[in-house]
C-alpha cells in the first residue's frame, strides 16, 4: 500500500515537475502565436464538445415534442368527455322541463275535468 | 452589404455549424491569444485563457443571439470577462514575492506562480539557461513544450527512437534546472557584491 502511495506521489511529482519546465520553455517562445499543435488540438476538442451539446440538445427537443404531444392529446380527450357530459345534461335538463309541463298540464287538465264534473 | 453577406454565416454559427466553428476558431485562436499575452506575458496563462474562452463560448452556443452582434465580438465579450476574472483572482491572492531561485527547490510539487513567470528576470533566466544547454536537449524541449510534438513525432523529426527522445528530454529538464540555479544562484552573488 505504501509503494503504492509512493508510486502516486512520484508520479504527480514528475507531472507536475513536467508541467512546470513546460511553462518555463514557452517563456522562450518569440512568437506571439500559439502553436499548431495546441490550436489544432483546442479546435478538435471544441467542436467535439459542441457536436455533443448540439446531440444532447436535439434530444432534449425531441423529449419536450413528446411531453408536449402527450399532454395535447390528454386535453383533447378532456375536452371530448366534457363536451358529451354537456351535451347530455342539457339533454336530461330538457327532458326534466319537458316531465314537468305535462305534470303541471295534466294536474291543471284533471282539476279542470274534476271542477267541471261537480259544477255541472 | 457586409452585413446582409454575414447574416448567413451568422445563423449558421448560431446553429452550431461545425464548418463554420472550425473556420471562426482557427481564425480567432491567434487572435485571442494575442490579446493575452498583451494583457500578461506568459505563454501558459495565455494557453489557459484561451482555452478557457474557446470552451465557455462552445458551451454557450446556445445563448450567441446574430442580431446582437457578430460571433467575433460575442467571444471578444467572453475573453474580457475572463480578463476580469483573472485580475479579480489575482487581486484577491496573496502577492508574490521573491525570485525564480525561490521555487525552483519547489518545483517537483508546486505550480510556479504566474506572477514569477511574467517577471522579465525569469525570461531572461530561462532564456539564458537554454541557451547553455546542449542543441539536442534544446531541441527536443522546444519539440516538446513550443511545438506540442509526440515523442512519436519528435523521434521522426530527429531521426531517434521514441525511447531515445524519452531519456533525452529526462536529461534536457535535469539540465535545465541545472542551469537555472546556477544561474539565479551566480545573479544574486553579484547582486550580493
Amino acid at each position: 500500500m505504501k509503494r503504492e502511495d509512493d508510486n502516486l506521489s512520484y508520479r504527480n511529482s514528475v507531472s507536475r515537475s513536467d508541467e512546470n519546465i513546460s511553462r518555463l520553455v514557452k517563456l522562450t517562445n518569440g512568437s506571439n502565436k500559439p502553436g499548431k499543435a495546441f490550436t489544432e488540438s483546442l479546435i478538435d476538442n471544441a467542436l467535439g464538445k459542441l457536436k455533443k451539446l448540439k446531440t444532447a440538445r436535439k434530444q432534449e427537443i425531441i423529449n419536450v415534442s413528446r411531453w408536449e404531444k402527450t399532454i395535447g392529446w390528454a386535453a383533447m380527450v378532456a375536452a371530448g368527455c366534457g363536451a358529451v357530459l354537456a351535451i347530455v345534461a342539457s339533454t336530461l335538463l330538457k327532458i326534466n322541463l319537458f316531465l314537468e309541463a305535462v305534470v303541471i298540464l295534466t294536474v291543471s287538465f284533471n282539476w279542470l275535468t274534476y271542477l267541471g264534473e261537480h259544477t255541472l | 452589404m457586409t452585413n446582409e453577406s454575414e447574416q448567413p454565416s451568422r445563423a449558421e454559427f448560431a446553429e452550431g455549424d461545425a464548418d463554420i466553428w472550425r473556420e471562426f476558431l482557427g481564425r480567432e485562436i491567434p487572435l485571442l491569444y494575442g490579446m493575452f499575452m498583451k494583457r500578461w506575458p506568459n505563454p501558459s496563462l495565455a494557453e489557459e485563457l484561451v482555452q478557457k474562452t474557446v470552451f465557455d463560448a462552445v458551451r454557450g452556443w446556445g445563448s450567441y443571439d446574430p442580431s446582437r452582434g457578430s460571433p467575433e465580438e460575442w467571444i471578444f465579450g467572453i475573453a474580457r470577462n475572463n480578463i476580469r476574472l483573472e485580475i479579480r483572482k489575482r487581486a484577491s491572492q496573496p502577492t508574490v514575492n521573491g525570485s525564480i531561485s525561490n521555487y525552483l527547490e519547489v518545483i517537483d510539487t508546486r505550480a510556479l506562480p504566474n506572477e514569477v513567470l511574467e517577471r522579465e528576470e525569469t525570461v531572461a533566466a530561462v532564456h539564458s539557461a537554454l541557451s547553455r544547454l546542449e542543441s539536442k536537449e534544446q531541441a527536443v524541449l522546444r519539440a516538446k513544450y513550443i511545438e506540442g510534438l509526440s515523442a512519436h513525432d519528435i523521434a521522426k523529426q530527429m531521426s531517434i527512437t521514441e525511447k531515445a527522445v524519452h531519456s533525452l528530454l529526462y536529461r534536457a529538464r535535469i539540465s535545465l534546472r541545472q542551469e537555472l540555479k546556477k544561474m539565479t544562484a551566480s545573479n544574486e552573488e553579484e547582486q550580493k557584491l
